[in-house]
């Protein structure tokens, strides 16, 4: 096996890895600490995938600057997206943290459908990509790792998922609402009666949690293609990814994301024929050996 | 390589239109000489002939579902203002079932479809693999069922009795064995490496294509078959493995956004510099040119089973100008593959409808109907769509992608046709796909 494509492999399975971080963290963080078991969470990547590539293609006549391009993405459609879902919170997710966890899966698999939908009546079927010239991944081109060259732009996308990772811990174990956070994974009830506002830590964390994967959605895009088949693909692969880390964890998150990664980048690379098998295999393993998942039994940042 | 296939094209065209012509006299034979029971229709009936059709209104496939909808409102329309079928029975979609529901919904359906007796026909259908479990059901209830879209050449081939069903799409032997064709006549080519869905049609046009390589005794070798699953997402692990191995020629089947999603990460991937040549044949053309727009890479093939590329003959063929001037005003973008499925399958109906009632005098009964498309031909852009009794039987047809076009889209379209005669592409008559596939002759020999 050649250096080079060893180092190829790695960075796909790295870049894999962030995509399945940034639509996974979030459902990990609301069943953790908010104790909701949202399906429907990947569902905002498939939504941030089509936000950013009509916004894309539609800032074409404004400006076609990297730095826009990327600011757009990684700062423009999150925040967006986190105001709107602030207000889902409010709505339609309110009456669902009170019920248990199989209603909650069917009422938000009853979200999907809905997402689903939407993106059908206002993009339609069709594959939509970004156009050539606010395409960043494109403009960017591609640098030089270890002798081989890969594209610049998924650099990038791995860089924000670390960075992204690396922010959340800070925010758990430095700032107040990360410790009032982790008390409420403990124990809610107990965090109510000390007299914190519940409510608001709620949609705090499931706004940057929704956000969180709509950002992934939106890095996603210019390296693929928006179909609506993305929403439901990311939904099962983040199910896998918390069954494997263990449900409530963020380091359990992050090492099923890059297992998962790995494991699948060199799988296809050397049996292609076992693709299918590879994540699932994994998943069922963990299942077998370690029904909680690896760290299921941990906190929230142990 | 034109030269060559202008010449065979053109002796097999004739051939061809010569066949078809007996096939259509013989088919009316049948309508008058037998008896099919039942009751008889008196005159033309007052109401609309009613259609529920069925394809994917979600899923990953869903997009072709909409091609296939667009196209079938605007022919109905078409249809309908000239007073209807044979000028005088509009039609009317009663209904749609939404293919992600799976076979066994769908079953259900048609059963309850058929006992009630509203509906007069049921068209359309995506998926092989849905097709094959629906279209014997179909006709197991003795209803009427006008496959439009799925490829799998097993349809006719696992159920040769069925007498309800009829498909206007070519198999995938046509794209499959069309890649051989175009395979045949290439240089330099002695390593591939394929990659098709994970599923029947994938696994289909794979052993199709190294069957058939073998057979006419190329001196290639497919060093790697790959399947991704149906609607992945980040094929980057598939590119940079195949580009790794630095492959003469890549062959694919993948299609919709799938084909989309694989060409744009393996732009981005270097793969079009590390692979000389490329053929991808799963019902590729303008949907995949406008996705991916400038960065479509020059040296690959696009195509597959029939000419439906819409500047393709667009300026020899008069019915097809119509139709994509038509479906572009209407819906501001070019017919994909769905759309040129669908309209085929309204041509078998109109042809179908028209050659009975001149037979009959009255309207047919279902099963009358059915027959009378069988052994039909019709116009298409690539010139007579013939069927062989119930099966379509179409031609291959590729090209390379180019700016160089006159239609009003700013993304690149399809130039340098190839075109290999349907004879070339597909068993004859009563022969077994993969029984031919497996002694196929060399085009040249």
């Amino acid at each position: 096996m050649p250096i080079e494509s060893l180092t190829v492999n790695a960075f796909n399975g790295l870049y894999f890895a962030a995509l399945l971080f940034f639509a996974s963290v979030g459902l990990t963080l609301v069943f953790g600490i908010l104790n909701l078991l949202n399906m429907a969470h990947a569902a905002f990547y498939g939504l941030g995938a089509y936000v950013a590539v009509w916004t894309l293609n539609n800032m074409g006549d404004v400006t076609t600057s990297t730095v826009a391009l990327l600011t757009v993405l990684v700062l423009v459609i999150p925040l967006v997206v986190f105001v709107l879902s602030a207000a889902l919170d409010k709505t339609v997710f309110a009456p669902l943290y009170e019920i248990e966890h199989v209603y909650q899966l069917l009422a938000t698999f009853g979200v999907i459908l809905m997402i689903d939908d939407i993106i059908k009546f206002i993009w339609g079927a069709s594959p939509i990509t970004v156009d050539g010239a606010t395409d960043p991944s494109r403009q960017l081109g591609t640098l030089d790792l270890l002798g081989v060259s890969v594209s610049a732009y998924r650099s990038f996308v791995i860089v924000i998922a670390i960075a992204c990772a690396v922010g959340l811990y800070l925010m758990f174990v430095k700032t107040k609402l990360g410790k009032i956070s982790q008390a409420m994974s403990e124990d809610y009830e107990m965090v109510q009666m000390l007299g914190i506002n519940v409510n608001r830590v709620r949609v705090l964390i499931f706004s940057i949690s929704v956000a969180i994967a709509a950002l992934g959605g939106a890095l996603f895009v210019p390296f693929a293609t928006a179909t609506p088949a993305v929403t439901l693909e990311y939904v099962l692969l983040s199910f896998a990814v918390i069954v494997i880390g263990g449900l409530g964890s963020l380091k359990g998150v992050i090492v099923a994301a890059l297992v998962i990664g790995m494991v699948r980048s060199f799988g296809i690379a050397y049996f292609p024929a076992l693709e299918l098998a590879i994540v699932f295999g994994l998943m069922a393993l963990v299942i077998i050996f370690k029904p909680e998942g690896l760290f299921g039994d941990e906190g929230v940042v142990e | 390589m034109n030269e060559r296939n202008t010449r065979i094209s053109r002796r097999h065209f004739l051939k061809g239109s010569a066949a078809v012509t007996t096939l259509g006299s013989l088919a009316g034979c049948a309508l008058l000489q037998e008896d099919f029971g039942g009751e008889e229709i008196d005159g033309i009936p007052d109401e609309p002939f009613r259609i529920v059709q069925v394809l994917f209104e979600s899923g990953p496939p869903a997009f072709y579902g909409e091609e296939a909808m667009n196209a079938s409102d605007m022919l109905v329309d078409q249809i309908n203002e000239d007073g209807g079928l044979i000028g005088e029975r509009e039609i009317e979609v009663v209904d749609r079932l939404d293919e992600d529901a799976g076979p066994d919904s769908l079953i259900s359906d048609v059963q309850a479809m058929a006992q009630e007796g509203e509906v007069d026909m049921l068209m359309g259908i995506i998926s092989s693999a849905h097709s094959l479990a629906v279209a014997p059901a179909a006709d197991d209830q003795q209803f009427p069922f006008l496959v439009t879209m799925p490829g799998t050449y097993q349809l006719f081939e696992e159920n040769p009795d069925m007498e309800y069903v009829v498909r206007t799409a070519g198999t995938n032997a046509a794209g499959a064995v069309g890649a051989v064709r175009m395979v045949e006549q290439m240089d330099d080519i002695e390593t591939v490496v394929t990659v098709d869905p994970d599923y029947a049609w994938g696994h289909d046009h794979q052993e199709m294509f190294e069957a058939g390589l073998e057979a006419v005794g190329v001196d290639v070798e497919i060093i790697e078959s790959r399947y991704p699953e149906l609607g992945e997402t980040d094929y980057s692990a598939h590119v940079s493995a195949i580009a790794d191995q630095e492959p003469d020629l890549l062959f694919s089947s993948l299609w919709g956004g799938d084909i989309a999603t694989f060409v744009s990460q393996g732009v981005d991937g270097g793969l079009f510099e590390a692979v000389d040549e490329s053929l991808l044949i799963g019902d590729t053309g303008a949907p995949l040119l406008n996705s991916l727009g400038d960065a479509m890479p020059e040296n690959v093939w696009l195509g597959g089973r029939g000419g439906y590329q819409p500047n393709y003959r667009y300026d020899e063929d008069e019915s097809h100008r119509e139709f994509v001037d038509e479906y572009y005003e209407r819906y501001d973008q070019l017919p994909g593959w769905g759309a040129y499925h669908e309209w085929m399958g309204f041509q078998a109906l109109q042809e179908g409808v028209e050659s009975a009632v001149s037979i009959i005098g009255d309207w047919p009964t279902g099963e009358q109907l059915m027959a009378a498309m069988n052994n039909i031909a019709f116009e298409a852009p690539h010139g007579q769509h013939t069927m062989y009794g119930p099966q379509a039987v179409a031609p291959a047809v590729f090209g390379r992608p180019t700016d160089d076009h006159d239609l009003p889209v700013d993304h690149p379209l399809l130039g340098e046709f190839e075109f290999i005669e349907a004879t070339e592409v597909n068993p004859p008559q009563d022969v077994l796909t993969m029984d031919w596939v497996d002694e196929l002759e060399p085009v040249t020999g």
